[in-house]
C-alpha cells in the first residue's frame, strides 16, 4: 500500500515532491501502523481517502500554477476543444451511444456496490471510539463445548473484579416473548393521558396509560423488551435523550425495584413524547415499572427491535453458572489492546478457577464489535461485489479501447491533415484526450444514473440487516439509499476520469502519432485497420475477464442450488407461527395443557404444537447438559462429559406440527403436560454427543437442577443457519417449566390470517389476557437465510451476464473491421478462385482463435485467483471448491457459443464480399 | 511579518485552526499533528496526510508556520522528520479566528439559540 501511495506522490509537480514527499510517506506509514489492527475495511478506507485527498490537492496545485498568469488563455483552448470534443461525438452517434451506455453501466454497477460497501463497511459505527468496543464471549472448546458461547454472569464478574482492563462491560439478554403495555391495568392507573397528566402534577408515581394503537386485533399492546444489565450502556457510550443509565449495583441485583428506559420511537408513539415521563410509573405485564428515560436507538441489530429496556437482574433472576443467556459487550481501556486484554482477562480468569473448579477449561475471547456487526459472510461477499465490478469496469474499458481503436480509421485523414495544418503533437494529443474525457464524464453521468435507478431494486433485493440501522443524530443513512452519500458520486467522478484515461490512451497515441506525411499516402493506406493485434489481445482480454465473472458467478448459483437443497431438518411449508404471552398463571396453564388440543379439533388444521424459542427465531437457550449414570440422581457431575445443548420446551404433537422425524422411542404426549412427567426427546447430536454409539432410551440427564429420562430421538434441527450443522438439543415437556411466554406451530392449509383470527377466538375462551403476535411464516424464516446469498449470486450473475456482452461485443465488432479493412485482399482472394465457404470459416476460425486465448488467459487468471479466493472468501461459497470442474466446463460452453455468434454476422460478410467491386476500389 | 494584517486571512478552514491550535505549545511533526488534533477532538477531526500537508504548504507560504530547528530529545528524535513551528503572525491569526469565533457564540447566545455557562473570555492568549 506504501508503493500505491508513493506512486500517488507524483501527482504532485516536483519541486514539492522534493520538499515534503519523504515527510508524506512516513505519516501516512504511521497512520497505516495506527488502523492495521483494525482490519481490512479500514485499511481501504483509509487508502481510498488518502488516494482521493492527494489526488484532489495535487490537482488543485496543478491548477494553480497553470491558471497562474494564463488562466483566460488556458480557458479558452479548454472551452475550444471541448467544443471540438462534443462536434466530434455528434458526428459518430452510433459509437458514442454505445461507448457511453457500456461505461454508464460498468460504472453503474461499480458505485452500486461501493455505496453498499461504503454504507455497510467503511462507516464507521456510530458511537464515540467504537474501536474500543468488544464482545466478549466464553471459549469452552476445552469443555467439549464451542469456541463461542455466550457470557455466564459469574464468569464476567470475576473478570470485572479481578481486571483493570475494561472501561465499562455489561450484558443484555433479549426476552423471548414480548411485554404487555398497558394490558389490564390493576390498581390506580388513570384512563386517558390528559387525566393522567392532570393527577401526575400532584404525584409522581401515578401510572400512566400508554395510548394503544397500531396492533393486531384487540389486546394489550406487545412491546419487546430487552434487559440489560449496568455498564452496558455505558460501554456503548449511549447517552439517554433524557433521563439516565442504570445504577450499578443499587438497581442492579436481584429485588432492585423495576426500572425502564423506553426507546425513542415508543417514547413518540405511545407516550405522546411526553417530556415530563421521566420519573413515571407504567404497567408491563400487570407490574409497574418506573420509566428513568429515553433511549436513542441503539444500532445493534439484535436490539434494534427493543421497544424499552429493563434492569436485568430486577426480576429476582441471578444468573447462576450454567445459564448461557448473556451476551457481553465491553470497552477497553484508551491504550489497551485486545491482545493484551484478552490475554489480562484470561490469567484473571485462570487465577479464579483456582478458587472455583467450576471457571475451570473457560478461556476468554474478544472480538471486535465491528467484526460482531459485520459477519464474515457479509464482509466476504461485498469484497467480492468489489472485485466483480472492478472486472466488468476493466471489460468495458477494454471493449471501448477496442471500438474507439476501429474509430480511429476514420480519423486519421483529419488528424493528417491538422498535423500537415501546423497542430503540435501535444496539441493533437491534447484534443483526443479531451474527447476520451468527455465521453468518460457523459459515461459517469450514465452510471450514477444507473447507480441512482437500481438504487431501489438493490434495497430490494439487500437482506434485511445489510445495511446499517439509521442512527438519529447523524447521516439518516437507510431513510436515503446510501447512494445519496456523497462520496459515492466522487467514486463515480474519479472512476470514470480513471476509464475515460485507461481507455484512452491507446487510441490518443496511436492518432497522435500519425504524421502529416500520412496525406501524401492513398486513400487506401488511410483506411488500413489499425494495430489488430493490439485488439485481438483487448478482445482476448475481455472474453478473459468474463470468463472470470463467469466462473464466479457459476460457482456462486451452485453454492446457491446446494444451500437451497439443504435439509433444515424440519419441513416449513404450510407452517405459521404466533408468538403468545400470558402475564397470568393460571391463565398460561391452561394455555400450555389445552390450546394445542382445541386447535386440532378444527378441521382445517392438521396439528398445532407449542414450542418455546421457535427455531430459527434468532433466540435460543442454552444449558449446561450432563449425562447422568443410572445411580446418580441430581447431582451435578463434574467430570462427566458436558456441553452447552440447547433446550426447547414443547407440547404434545410438536414434531409432527413441525415434520421433524422421530427417529427412536416416543414423542412427548399430552399425558407429559398433564403429569408433568420428568421425561424428554433429545436430538440424534444430543445422543451422539452423550452416548455414541449406544442407545440413549433410558439413559438420565442432568439440566442444573432438574433431571429428566431419555424417552425418544428425534433428528437434529440447523437453527443458526443453513450454513451451520444441527447442535445437540433436547426438548422437555412444556410445563416443566411453566413460563406463558410461548410459540404456537400451526400447519394447516389456512391463510396466515385466518389462523390468526381462529387462535383468537380459542384465546379469548382460554386465557383472555394473552398477548397475540402477527403471523410469522415459518417458510419465510427458512428464506431469510437464503437472502444474502441470493443477493451476491444475482449481483454477481448480472455482472457476469453485462461482462459477457462486452465480450459478445467485442469480438463482433473487432472482425467486422478487420474484415472491413481486409475487403480488398479478400476480393482479391474471391477472384483467384477462393470458395466464399473457406472465407466464411477462415473468419469464423479467427473468432475463435481470440476467444481460445482469452479463455486460456482466464482460466489462467482463475487458478491463480481461486486460490486467494478460497482463503479469503471461501466463507461465501457452500460445499464447491473454487475449482469447481462443471461450473469451468460450462462457462467454457457458454463462452465458445457466444463467441460462435458474435462471429457470425462478420463471416457472412467476408463471404459476401463482391470481387469485382472491391478490386475497382 | 509584523505588517501584515492577520484579518486578511480570517476565516481559516477547521482543519488549519486545529493545526495551529496543536502547535501552540509544541513543536510537532506532520504525524504528532494528526494525533494532537485527534486526541484534542475526540476523535471527531480526522486528518489525512493529504490534507495535512495541504494545508501546511498554505501555513508555510502564509508564514503562519515555519520548519523548526528545534528537536526533541534524542532519543525520541526521528531524522526523517520534519517539525513545526508556530510563527508569531500565526499565533495573532489564530487569536484573531479564537475571536471571530466566540463572537459568533456571543451572537448565537444572545438569540438564545444556546446557553452558555461562561461568559466568553475575549482573549484567548
Amino acid at each position: 500500500m506504501e508503493r500505491f501511495y508513493s506512486l500517488l506522490l507524483w501527482l504532485y509537480p516536483r519541486d514539492l515532491r522534493r520538499r515534503f514527499a519523504g515527510d508524506m510517506r512516513r505519516t501516512f506509514r504511521d497512520l497505516l501502523e495506527r488502523e492495521r489492527d483494525r482490519g481490512a475495511a479500514a485499511l481501504l478506507a483509509l487508502a481510498l481517502r488518502e488516494a482521493w485527498q492527494i489526488f484532489a490537492d495535487a490537482l488543485g496545485e496543478r491548477l494553480r500554477r497553470v491558471s497562474r498568469g494564463r488562466i483566460g488563455p488556458f480557458l479558452e483552448s479548454l472551452a475550444r476543444d471541448v467544443r471540438l470534443a462534443a462536434r466530434g461525438l455528434k458526428a459518430k452517434p452510433g459509437l458514442t451511444a454505445v461507448v457511453v451506455l457500456t461505461l454508464a453501466l460498468a460504472v453503474g454497477a461499480n458505485t452500486s456496490v461501493f455505496s453498499v460497501v461504503h454504507a455497510v463497511l467503511l462507516q464507521p459505527l456510530p458511537f464515540p471510539q467504537p474501536e474500543q468496543l468488544v464482545t466478549i464471549w466464553e471459549d469452552r472448546t476445552a469443555r467439549g463445548g464451542s469456541a463461542k458461547e455466550w457470557m455466564e454472569w459469574p464468569v464476567l464478574q470475576e473478570l470485572k473484579q479481578r481486571t483493570d482492563v475494561l472501561a465499562a462491560a455489561g450484558v443484555y439478554e433479549l426476552r423471548t416473548g414480548a411485554l404487555n403495555l398497558n394490558g389490564p391495568v390493576s390498581g390506580k392507573s388513570a384512563s386517558n393521558p390528559a387525566q393522567a397528566s392532570q393527577e401526575a402534577a400532584g404525584s409522581q408515581v401515578s401510572t400512566i396509560q400508554a395510548a394503544v394503537s397500531g396492533q393486531v386485533g384487540s389486546g394489550p399492546l406487545q412491546v419487546v423488551a430487552a434487559d440489560v444489565s449496568a455498564g452496558f450502556l455505558e460501554a456503548l457510550s449511549l447517552n439517554p435523550l433524557m433521563g439516565r443509565w442504570f445504577l450499578d449495583p443499587t438497581e442492579d441485583r436481584p429485588g432492585a425495584p423495576n426500572l425502564v428506559l423506553l426507546s425513542e420511537e415508543l417514547w413518540k408513539t405511545s407516550f405522546a413524547s411526553r417530556t415530563d415521563i421521566v420519573g413515571r410509573k407504567i404497567s408491563l405485564d400487570n407490574r409497574e415499572a418506573t420509566v428513568i428515560g429515553v433511549l436513542p436507538p441503539v444500532p445493534i441489530p439484535d436490539l434494534q427491535e427493543a421497544d424499552l429496556w429493563m434492569n436485568l437482574r430486577a426480576r429476582q433472576r441471578s444468573y447462576p453458572l450454567g445459564h448461557f443467556t448473556l451476551r457481553a459487550l465491553g470497552r477497553l481501556k484508551p491504550g489497551i489492546t485486545l491482545q493484551s486484554a484478552s490475554q489480562q482477562l484470561n490469567e484473571a480468569l485462570a487465577g479464579a478457577a483456582q478458587k472455583d473448579g467450576r471457571l475451570g477449561g473457560i478461556a476468554i475471547r474478544l472480538l471486535p464489535l465491528t467484526q460482531e456487526l459485520q459477519p464474515q459472510t457479509v464482509r466476504q461477499g461485498l469484497m467480492l461485489m468489489l472485485l466483480a465490478a472492478g472486472c466488468l469496469l476493466l471489460a468495458g474499458c477494454a471493449n471501448i479501447a477496442g471500438l474507439l481503436l476501429g474509430g480511429v480509421l476514420s480519423r486519421r485523414p483529419e488528424m493528417a491533415l491538422r498535423s500537415a495544418l501546423g497542430g503540435g503533437r501535444a496539441r493533437l494529443l491534447r484534443q483526443v484526450v479531451t474527447e476520451n474525457l468527455l465521453l468518460a464524464l457523459l459515461g459517469g453521468a450514465g452510471g450514477w444514473t444507473v447507480a441512482w435507478l437500481s438504487g431501489s431494486l438493490l434495497l430490494e433485493l439487500a437482506p434485511p440487516g445489510l445495511l446499517p440501522p439509521q442512527v438519529s443524530g447523524t447521516s439518516a443513512l437507510q431513510a436515503n439509499w446510501p447512494h445519496l452519500h456523497p462520496s459515492a458520486a466522487l467514486f463515480a467522478l474519479a472512476l470514470s476520469i480513471m476509464a475515460g484515461l485507461l481507455f484512452g490512451i491507446l487510441p490518443a497515441l496511436h492518432l497522435s502519432r500519425w504524421p502529416a506525411s500520412a496525406l501524401s499516402s492513398s486513400r487506401k493506406a488511410l483506411a488500413r485497420p489499425g494495430h489488430p493485434r493490439l485488439r485481438a489481445a483487448l478482445v482476448a482480454g475481455q472474453v478473459s475477464l468474463a470468463l472470470l465473472l463467469l466462473v464466479a458467478s457459476g460457482l456462486l448459483v451452485r453454492s446457491f442450488s446446494r444451500l437451497i437443497q439443504v435439509d433444515l431438518g424440519f419441513d416449513p411449508r404450510g407452517r405459521v407461527a404466533f408468538h403468545l404471552d400470558t402475564p397470568d398463571q393460571a391463565q398460561a396453564q391452561r394455555l400450555l395443557q389445552e390450546l394445542p388440543a382445541a386447535l386440532r379439533h378444527e378441521p382445517a388444521i392438521r396439528q398445532a404444537a407449542l414450542v418455546a424459542p421457535l427455531p430459527l427465531g434468532g433466540s435460543d437457550t442454552d444449558v449446561d447438559v450432563a449425562a447422568l449414570p443410572p445411580s446418580q440422581q441430581a447431582e451435578f457431575p463434574q467430570k462427566l462429559r458436558h456441553g452447552p445443548v440447547w433446550y426447547r420446551r414443547v407440547s404434545g404433537g410438536y414434531f409432527q406440527a413441525m415434520g421433524i422425524p422421530l427417529l427412536a422411542g416416543r414423542a412427548l404426549d399430552e399425558a407429559d403436560l398433564r403429569l408433568q412427567r420428568r421425561v424428554a426427546v433429545v436430538s440424534q447430536e444430543t445422543a451422539h454427543f452423550f452416548w455414541p454409539g449406544q442407545s440413549p432410551l433410558g439413559r438420565r440427564l442432568g439440566t442444573g437442577e432438574l433431571t429428566v429420562e431419555v424417552v425418544g430421538v428425534a433428528g437434529g434441527v440447523r437453527h443458526n443457519g443453513l450454513r451451520q450443522s444441527p447442535r445437540p438439543e433436547i426438548y422437555v415437556p412444556a410445563t416443566m417449566l411453566p413460563d406463558g411466554a410461548i410459540d404456537v406451530v400451526v400447519h394447516s392449509s389456512l391463510t396466515p390470517q385466518d389462523v390468526h383470527k381462529l387462535l383468537r377466538e380459542h384465546l379469548s375462551e382460554l386465557a383472555p389476557s394473552t398477548a397475540l403476535s402477527p403471523p410469522v411464516s415459518l417458510q419465510d424464516l427458512a428464506q431469510d437465510a437464503l437472502l444474502l446469498h441470493r443477493f451476491l449470486t444475482v449481483l454477481t450473475s448480472a455482472f457476469a451476464v453485462l461482462a459477457l456482452l462486452c465480450a459478445l461485443l467485442g469480438i463482433a465488432s473487432a472482425l467486422t473491421s478487420q474484415v472491413q479493412g481486409r475487403r480488398g485482399e479478400l476480393g482479391l482472394r474471391l477472384a483467384l478462385g477462393a470458395r466464399r465457404r473457406h472465407l466464411f470459416t477462415g473468419v469464423l476460425a479467427r473468432g475463435l482463435t481470440l476467444t481460445a486465448a482469452g479463455m486460456l488467459l482466464g482460466w489462467a487468471l482463475s487458478v491463480l485467483l481461486s486460490e486467494v479466493v478460497a482463503a479469503k472468501l471461501g466463507g461465501v461459497l457452500f460445499r464447491t471448491t473454487a475449482t469447481d470442474e462443471m461450473t469451468y466446463g460450462l462457462v467454457s460452453l457458454l463462452l465458445a457459443a457466444v463467441s460462435l455468434a458474435a462471429s457470425l454476422i462478420p463471416a457472412w460478410q467476408a463471404s459476401r464480399t463482391d470481387p469485382l467491386q472491391t478490386l475497382r476500389e | 511579518m509584523d505588517g501584515k494584517d492577520p484579518l486578511r486571512h480570517l476565516p481559516l478552514t477547521p482543519q488549519v485552526f486545529h493545526i495551529l491550535l496543536s502547535l501552540l505549545d509544541d513543536d510537532l511533526h506532520g504525524y504528532a499533528i494528526i494525533q494532537e488534533v485527534n486526541k484534542r477532538t475526540g476523535g471527531r477531526v480526522k486528518l489525512g496526510s493529504g490534507t495535512l500537508y495541504a494545508a501546511i504548504r498554505r501555513l508555510l507560504e502564509a508564514e503562519m508556520i515555519e520548519e523548526s530547528d528545534h528537536r526533541p530529545p534524542a532519543e525520541q528524535d526521528d531524522e526523517r522528520r520534519k517539525y513545526y513551528r508556530i510563527t508569531e503572525f500565526g499565533r495573532r491569526v489564530a487569536a484573531a479566528e479564537a475571536e471571530r469565533l466566540a463572537e459568533l457564540v456571543d451572537q448565537a447566545t444572545e438569540k438564545e439559540l444556546i446557553t452558555r455557562l461562561h461568559p466568553a473570555s475575549s482573549k484567548t492568549d
